[in-house]
């Protein structure tokens, strides 16, 4: 049996789940300069609460967006609240929201934990019809999962690039304090880029519930996935993140294929290493 | 804006707190029935978080069912009995980690753990050193036989388990190559070693050996491997219910059909009553235990009752609930001093209780019986076999 269509099969889902919500990440690190980490947590925390929605009989549409957008509202509240207050003047306390982004994924994570329990919650299978592309398998989900991260990671691109609230991010990206000069609103933007980042992890969040199995623990794991992903990519560049998380995926897929799966995540971190060697600001970043 | 924020945060902050206080008040302990003589305190060391809690919560419930019907009776020779719980989070650091805190700070001679091979390896050598009975209801990885004087356990080991899986599979489904997946802890390694080298010794080929660590979400390589290996068995060796799960779950997305058969996760009732349709099919093995003796179905009626809930791994959660008794019968034939407890236990045969018959060999290891078992379309267990190691 031929083995490479399942391969490439194997990298795409992965790949362009965790690559939507690295988009998110990369946006928020260009527009506020920090590394939001509690990003794993809000992914799984949408994965729960449409576990929830399903407990509490709710149909899948309401579920849905229940979670994405009570996701998306924690998201926008953790960053007003809490990372505003290490953006001054003219820089960023770098350090500070680190720790507060360490912080408030334990708090997710073991929020979760508390709530929820510690084994594994799924969700029960939805668009499960089989198809056979070629000798490998892919069901509908998955197939709804690589379209539409593909999908809502270009309109996030193309938002940037063609309107012109996307284009007052970008500038405040770039210089954050020209922009102020020339009259964008910096709060405003930066909430938006929390928002955004929180929508992604949504609908990541309800993939994730859908092919994997809910427990509280992989957040974290979440979370690392995301950062070296973007990372990878250089960080900012939507492009970046895909391809950060596509190259990542496939060195993991590939070792745990033709080499031995124990050494999977060590090879992906070689790689980290190495790309950043060649490429400071990853394969996409920026030279400054 | 900001002032709106941090009132925001202001009642929040003060709503958790009532609601802090509230649980605090609701949770303090009943004034308990007082009696003159000094308690019995036995440490439990059990996984109560992390993935292992889905066994280690409803093992510390059994014991916790059988310390109420103890002390509801009068106790062990008028003492209460009265536990001192440890999160062994199925471990190795914080087994060794609880075992210090249970032996050297509650100076406690007893301990029941723990539930995974890996806390209770880590917490062995512990308690054999300041020579502490430790009593495991669920921890099955050979090496533990050889953990100590003082070490017991009244499981079987895998040792014979991961042997009659694969005589199972050699003799009596007739399979000749054999794949393997498991997950890397003590617990599943020590099956994985055990399967493949008894497959190999009776004939059969492995033709896919794969392992996947505990964090990993997506197994689909390791199952594409197997898919193309030619096997025409799969033996499966996760730690945990979660990551027994997601196999299926993987295995199913990627239409495997080729025959499984598991380790004792996949004898979790409740687990495979929930989604029967992911685990119809598979073969799998758990000590023997019979469910229509009346101590047993009179455990299974009272916990259903109790808890709301299947017994997920019945034939550990017996042990458990069974090794209160047992000790009950010790400490009024011997007191409870440690060491005359631990002589006593190896005198101890056929002890019969709700787990079964119980007969310790030289290493403190229960001499058992296998029933291996496949799980029905219903999401029931329908028994194949009874085997004894040999």
């Amino acid at each position: 049996m031929e083995v490479v269509p399942q391969f490439i099969v194997n990298i795409l889902i992965p790949a362009s789940l965790y690559g939507m919500v690295a988009v998110g990440f990369s946006v928020v690190v260009r527009v506020t300069r920090m590394y939001h980490l509690a990003i794993g947590g809000l992914v799984l925390f949408s994965g729960y609460l449409l576990y929830s929605s399903r407990l509490a009989g709710m149909p899948w549409w309401l579920g849905i967006i229940i979670a994405i957008l009570i996701t998306t509202f924690i998201g926008w509240f953790m960053g007003v609240a809490v990372f505003e207050r290490f953006q001054e003047k003219r820089s960023v306390r770098v350090g500070s929201s680190v720790v507060a982004a360490l912080a408030l994924l334990v708090f997710l994570e073991n929020g979760l934990l508390m709530y929820f329990g510690p084994g594994s919650k799924s969700v029960a299978h939805v668009w499960d019809v089989h198809h056979a592309v070629g000798s490998a398998i892919v069901t509908d989900l998955e197939i709804v999962i690589v379209v539409v991260s593909m999908l809502v990671s270009g309109m996030v691109w193309l938002f940037l690039h063609a309107t012109r609230f996307g284009k007052a991010l970008r500038a405040i990206a770039d210089n954050a304090e020209v922009a102020a000069v020339v009259g964008i609103d910096l709060q405003k933007g930066r909430g938006f880029a929390w928002a955004l980042a929180a929508f992604l992890a949504g609908i990541a969040g309800i993939f994730y519930a859908l092919e994997y199995t809910l427990i509280p623990a992989q957040a974290s794991a979440m979370a690392i996935n995301v950062f070296f992903r973007s990372i990878l990519g250089g960080v900012g560049s939507v492009p970046g993140a895909l391809a950060g998380s596509l190259l990542l995926e496939t060195a993991e897929q590939a070792t745990a294929l033709w080499i031995s799966s124990t050494f999977k995540f060590l090879t992906a971190a070689v790689m980290v290493v190495a790309v950043l060697l060649w490429r400071p600001s990853g394969i996409f970043g920026i030279k400054k | 804006m900001r002032k709106a924020i941090k009132w925001i945060i202001g009642a929040s902050l003060i709503i958790a707190a009532i609601i802090a206080l509230a649980l605090a008040k609701q949770s303090a302990p009943l004034p308990q029935p007082q009696t003159t003589a000094e308690p019995i305190r036995i440490g439990l060391l059990l996984p109560l978080t992390g993935d292992g809690a889905a066994y280690g919560i409803p093992i510390q419930r059994s014991a916790l069912m059988a310390q109420e019907e103890i002390n509801a009776s009068g106790g062990i020779l008028g003492q209460r009995l009265e536990f001192i719980f440890e999160d062994g989070k199925c471990e190795a650091e914080s087994g060794a980690a609880a075992a210090q805190k249970l032996i050297y700070i509650d100076k406690i001679k007893i301990i029941f753990g723990g539930a995974c091979s890996s806390e209770t390896l880590a917490a062995a050598p512990i308690a054999e050193e300041a020579k502490v009975l430790m009593i495991s209801p669920s921890a099955t990885s050979p090496d533990i036989s050889n953990a100590g004087d003082y070490i017991f356990r009244t499981v079987t080991s895998d040792a014979g388990q991961g042997a009659i899986v694969a005589e199972y599979a050699y003799h009596t489904m007739h399979m000749r190559s054999a794949a393997i997946l498991s997950e890397q802890t003590d617990y599943a390694q020590g099956l994985r070693n055990v399967f493949s080298a008894r497959f190999q010794a009776l004939g059969g080929a492995v033709v896919a050996d794969e392992r996947f660590l505990s964090k990993d979400t997506d197994l689909r390589s390791q199952i594409l491997k197997i898919k193309n290996s030619g096997a025409e068995i799969i033996y499966l060796s996760p730690q945990t219910l979660p990551t027994s799960e997601l196999i299926m779950k993987q295995l199913t997305a990627q239409e495997v059909r080729i025959t499984l058969i598991g380790n004792e996760n996949f004898v979790a009732r409740d687990m495979i009553a929930k989604q029967p349709a992911l685990y119809a099919g598979i073969v799998t093995s758990e000590n023997y235990i019979n469910e229509q003796d009346p101590l047993m179905s009179a455990f299974v009626t009272k916990y259903e009752s109790q808890y709301r809930e299947k017994p997920t791994l019945l034939a550990y959660m017996a042990n458990m609930y069974s090794q209160l008794y047992l000790f009950k019968e010790g400490i009024e034939a011997v007191g409870s001093d440690a060491t005359k407890l631990k002589d006593w236990l190896y005198t101890v045969k056929s002890w019969k209780h709700a787990l079964g018959e119980l007969t310790f060999d030289e290493n403190g290891d229960r001499v058992g019986e296998y029933a291996i078992k496949e799980v029905q379309a219903d999401g029931t267990l329908k028994e194949l076999s009874v085997v004894k190691p040999q």
